[in-house]
């Protein structure tokens, strides 16, 4: 039995069937501060989590993984039931990533064990005279605040991204304890009734993971549609550049570039963009750019990682080709452009 | 010459008393609203910025008794207002002299004295009817565009003075009809009008009785109302100028309440006493809103409208507040110096405590505020441009007594990084050696302040002075006109003194001094577009011109609308980062207008107007036209 005296727990997240990026990240961070590391996961609806899950989270350092169960989408009844398992193992910090479904659970958390939330941390580490302290940016990131967590237990959620992930040991097994909600009658006041993912084309261009802008080069309604088609395929976001939105193909909310949305996903296929300051401005965060132009002059040519000088009427009936053949597969179609 | 004279009030002795009732009475009904509109002038707070004493009297006397601004784009009004200005103060002076003869003690207005006197009166009166009929014939007939706004009182106000002109005429003609001597022949329409009266049986001292009253309650009637119509311009004007006159563009930081809250009232209330004695002084000529681009481009903002909305206590759409590009050309245009700008940034501000601010806008000053530059870029990324260039970047400690100013268009946009590395090319070439501030630069806080966030303007130049001073820099070289209004003309205000200099100042002077020598004979038509903080704001329009016209081959053409009276590139007040989408763009207009000279390069000595105009160029049909610094031509030629 683990001891509850300087141990962690790691409220863990589960995103289809994996367990999340950032509670991986938050394993890491537990790990490093030291102690015992318990997790733990509710079940999904009915199913219980699937045993690859419990891997993950031993493989990343947690020693015991406690799972919700019965919880039947109601977060307040598996608030509860987590309430009632932080009281019985008592660790010095309780910690999530910092998302939306963190929030909730968090936040129930704490105002039910009437202690403090340190949200949207970068970073929990043991400070001086060995007390835990949370790092949080403040100020629009421009200085880090740095505060001592003295609640017991001490809550705070850490901003996904900010530590990256500890490496995986897969010999590490972690014991498991299912924990099962009382059965009651009351009906559910708040009730979680689906979880879905944004639509692409639905969704911020500012927000979007992949997007396909659009510009002068292939600004007709033909065009426009050709473009929509090849973002569908790539679960893309359709976007443009300023004269696509002037001229009333899109909507103001798409257009990128400084006087517009300025866009950082981690794809980003400019078709027909010339690449104007105005719009390069806007899109330079880009993780990788995809330029396809018939200018070989083109300024995005120059910020682009991957360039294809063609015409984009007889290149982009083929990519559509291309991908319909492919079907489901996501990650580089971007690189297979080329 | 004996024997020429005049009696003064000669028929009318009788009548002297009730002239001077009638006067006074006219008089007092005019002073009333009018006193009570001074005393609103006197309430507000003097003025911030405003020119010094001695360059208000001279603007004073260069709008006022120069009619200085009055024929600049349209020559057609400037005479016909002259005529009216000229022929009333003429008629005026008549008055004066003929008050000074009858109560001064020396009766001067004999011999040839008089017959000066009464020609001229006469030329005055004539001036002065013409005058007033052309503006009846514009304002009813011909209606140019501008016109359009009206106010109480316009129709009696041009009737009272083209009666007043009439009938003094007629007045005049029916003394000289009794028997008047031939020298009175010199009243060369007076007399005439005598002597067709006389012709017709209409002379005669009950005649003469009946004219010189109608003429009395037509000029007391013009005295009444003159401070309730348009024509009350003609008090408050010359005041507003010696009073409130600034230079183009300069901001007065009085925080102004938005219209509908507490504070404001209609025709005063929160504005400093220039602002405030404009509303009486503005005729709503339209003028203003005539070069005005964001007018021009159809956008919601009209100059006129908004001081006169502001007279009235209306209030402003935000959509007028925002389309404004600062450009200035409205108070170049303004024949009588209306602070436009001023006006508008402070409607800024005041959105702007309100949280009332586009987002894209708010996004560049957020930017500014952390990392020193609209775009938020990082501060490492200032020295990219100076790849291959060998260019030393002063660190902690050194100092330089010229400095090149990069700005953040020039370190972080490769369109005008391109114009930095010409520049700093040709200065190398010509002898010139420059210190460069690297990563130390921040953003001057140009845009900050246009937006209305004059605190966060405050931040960044309390910030570039304390830098700059740790330097020991004294002089500043740099292309953008914007950053350099802010060095020349408001950082002063904050305790930073330094001398700035355009870059195509330098460059015109190295190629005048045949330091700089072009070599390449470039085959191009060019036209310069002139940056409004460049040509309005610093008076800098020739100095480009001579850096283009060096280079052998070069064919120069002017657009219509240049040098001080040029039209913006759309970029100006903060607009370069947002994108108003309303109307047509304005860089589109602009480039239009330099296609048609058949110029295939627009040159410009501004980052931001080649930001704003190069991707119209681009996506404009037809001819193609190539957008270029100036420095960057010059490279060319030079061959660096």
């Amino acid at each position: 039995m683990v001891s509850g005296r300087d141990a962690i727990l790691v409220v863990a997240e589960v995103e289809g069937d994996r367990a999340s990026e950032g509670t991986l990240e938050v394993l890491a961070d537990a790990s490093e501060i030291g102690g015992a590391v318990l997790a733990v996961v509710s079940a999904e609806g009915a199913e219980p989590p699937p045993p690859v899950v419990i891997e993950t989270l031993a493989s990343h350092g947690a020693g015991r993984v406690f799972v919700l169960e019965g919880v039947r989408n109601d977060p307040e009844a598996e608030c509860g039931l987590l309430a009632e398992r932080v009281r019985i193992s008592d660790p010095e910090l309780v910690l999530a990533s910092d998302t939306p479904y963190s929030h909730e659970r968090m936040a129930r958390l704490a105002a039910s064990m009437h202690v403090p939330l340190a949200t949207g941390c970068n970073a929990v580490r043991r400070g001086a005279e060995g007390r835990l302290e949370a790092r949080r940016p403040v100020y629009g990131g421009r200085f880090y605040a740095v505060g001592a967590l003295e609640s017991r237990p001490a809550l705070a959620t850490i901003r996904p991204g900010a530590g990256g992930r500890g490496r995986a040991d897969a010999s590490r097994r972690a014991g498991v304890e299912r924990i099962e909600s009382r059965a009651t009658d009351k009906a559910p006041r708040v009730e979680a009734v689906r979880r879905f993912s944004a639509d692409p084309r639905e969704v911020d261009i500012a927000e979007a993971d992949r997007i396909v802008a659009v510009g002068r080069g292939l600004g007709t309604p033909e065009g426009m549609a050709l473009a929509r088609r090849i973002a569908d395929r790539l679960g893309a976001a359709i976007a443009g550049s300023r004269p696509v939105v002037d001229d009333g193909l899109l909507p103001f909310e798409r257009q990128v570039g400084q006087t517009g949305k300025v866009v950082s996903p981690r794809l980003y296929i400019a078709l027909g963009i010339s690449g104007a300051s105005h719009h390069t401005l806007g899109m330079l965060g880009s993780e990788t750019i995809v330029a396809v132009n018939l200018d070989r002059e083109a300024n995005i040519f120059k910020i682009a990682h991957l360039t294809v000088c063609a015409d984009l009427r007889a290149l982009l009936p083929a990519v559509e080709k291309a991908l319909a053949g492919e079907g489901a597969g996501k990650d580089s179609e971007g690189r297979n452009v080329s | 010459m004996s024997g020429v004279d005049r009696e003064i009030l000669g028929n009318v002795r009788d009548l002297e008393t009730l002239m001077y009732v009638v006067v006074s009475i006219a008089v007092a009904i005019g002073a009333v609203p009018f006193l009570l509109r001074v005393r609103v002038w006197l309430r507000a707070g003097a003025g911030e910025d405003r020119l010094p004493a001695a360059e208000r009297l001279y603007a004073f006397f260069r709008l006022v008794f120069g009619q200085g601004r009055l024929s600049e784009g349209d020559w057609a009004a400037g005479l016909m207002h002259r005529l009216i200005f000229f022929g009333f103060a003429g008629l005026f002076l008549a008055t004066v002299l003929t008050g000074i003869d009858h109560w001064g003690g020396v009766h001067f207005l004999k011999g040839r004295t008089y017959l000066v006197f009464a020609f001229g009166a006469d030329l005055a009166g004539l001036a002065f009817v013409a005058g007033v009929v052309w503006a009846v014939v514009r304002r009813y007939v011909t209606r140019p565009a501008r016109l359009e706004y009206k106010m109480r009182g316009d129709a009696i106000a041009l009737f009272l003075l083209l009666a007043v002109g009439l009938t003094g005429f007629l007045l005049e003609g029916a003394r000289l009809s009794q028997a008047a001597p031939a020298y009175e022949s010199v009243s060369f329409i007076g007399y005439r009008i005598g002597f067709i009266l006389g012709a017709s049986g209409l002379s005669g001292e009950g005649i003469h009785r009946v004219v010189w009253i109608v003429h009395l309650f037509f000029v007391a009637a013009l005295l009444a109302v003159i401070p309730a119509t348009r024509l009350r311009h003609v008090l408050a004007a010359p005041i507003a100028i010696l009073v409130g006159a600034r230079s183009l563009g300069r901001i007065d930081r009085r925080p102004i309440p938005l219209p509908g809250q507490p504070g404001t009232a209609p025709g005063g209330g929160p504005f400093e006493r220039g602002l405030t004695i404009q509303f009486d002084a503005c005729t709503a000529c339209g003028r203003c809103s005539a070069v005005c681009p964001a007018a021009i481009s159809e956008k919601p903002l009209s100059p006129m409208h908004l001081l006169q909305d502001q007279r009235l206590g209306r209030p402003v759409a935000g959509e007028a507040v925002w389309s404004c590009t600062t450009c200035g050309a409205c108070e170049q245009a303004c024949p009588i110096g209306i602070s436009h700008v001023t006006r508008i940034v402070s409607l800024r501000r005041a959105c702007v405590d309100e949280g009332e601010i586009d987002p894209i806008g708010a996004r560049g000053l957020e930017s500014i505020a952390a990392v020193g530059n609209p775009w938020d870029r990082s501060p490492s990324e200032r020295t990219v441009w100076a790849r291959g260039l060998d260019v030393k970047f002063l660190a902690e400690g050194d100092t330089a007594e010229t400095i090149y100013w990069v700005g953040c268009a020039g370190a972080f946009d490769d369109h005008a990084r391109s114009v930095v590395r010409a520049a700093v090319k040709l200065l190398r070439a010509g002898g010139v050696e420059v210190a460069v501030l690297g990563e130390r630069e921040g953003c001057t806080g140009d845009i900050a302040r246009r937006l209305g966030e004059e605190g966060l303007f405050e931040a960044a130049a309390l910030r570039n002075i304390r830098m700059l001073r740790a330097h020991g820099v004294r002089r500043i070289i740099t292309h953008c006109p914007h950053c350099m209004q802010t060095f020349a003309n408001e950082y002063p205000r904050l305790g930073g003194k330094f001398e700035v200099v355009h870059h195509s100042q330098i460059l015109s002077r190295l190629l005048s001094e045949g330091k700089l020598k072009p070599v390449r004979r470039l085959d191009e038509t060019v036209t310069f577009h002139d940056a409004c903080y460049l040509a309005r704001y610093q008076d800098i329009v020739d100095a480009p011109r001579e850096v283009v016209a060096a280079v052998d081959g070069v064919r120069t053409r002017e657009m219509p609308r240049s040098r001080k009276n040029g039209l913006c590139c759309g970029g100006g007040g903060g607009l370069v980062l947002v994108d108003v989408k309303i109307g047509e763009r304005i860089p589109n207009i602009r480039v239009a207008e330099a296609a048609e000279t058949g110029a295939n390069v627009v040159a410009t000595g501004c980052p931001f107007c080649k930001l704003m105009l190069e991707p119209a160029a681009d996506e404009r049909e037809g001819a193609k036209v190539r957008v270029r610094d100036v420095a960057e031509i010059l490279a060319d030629a030079c061959g660096v």
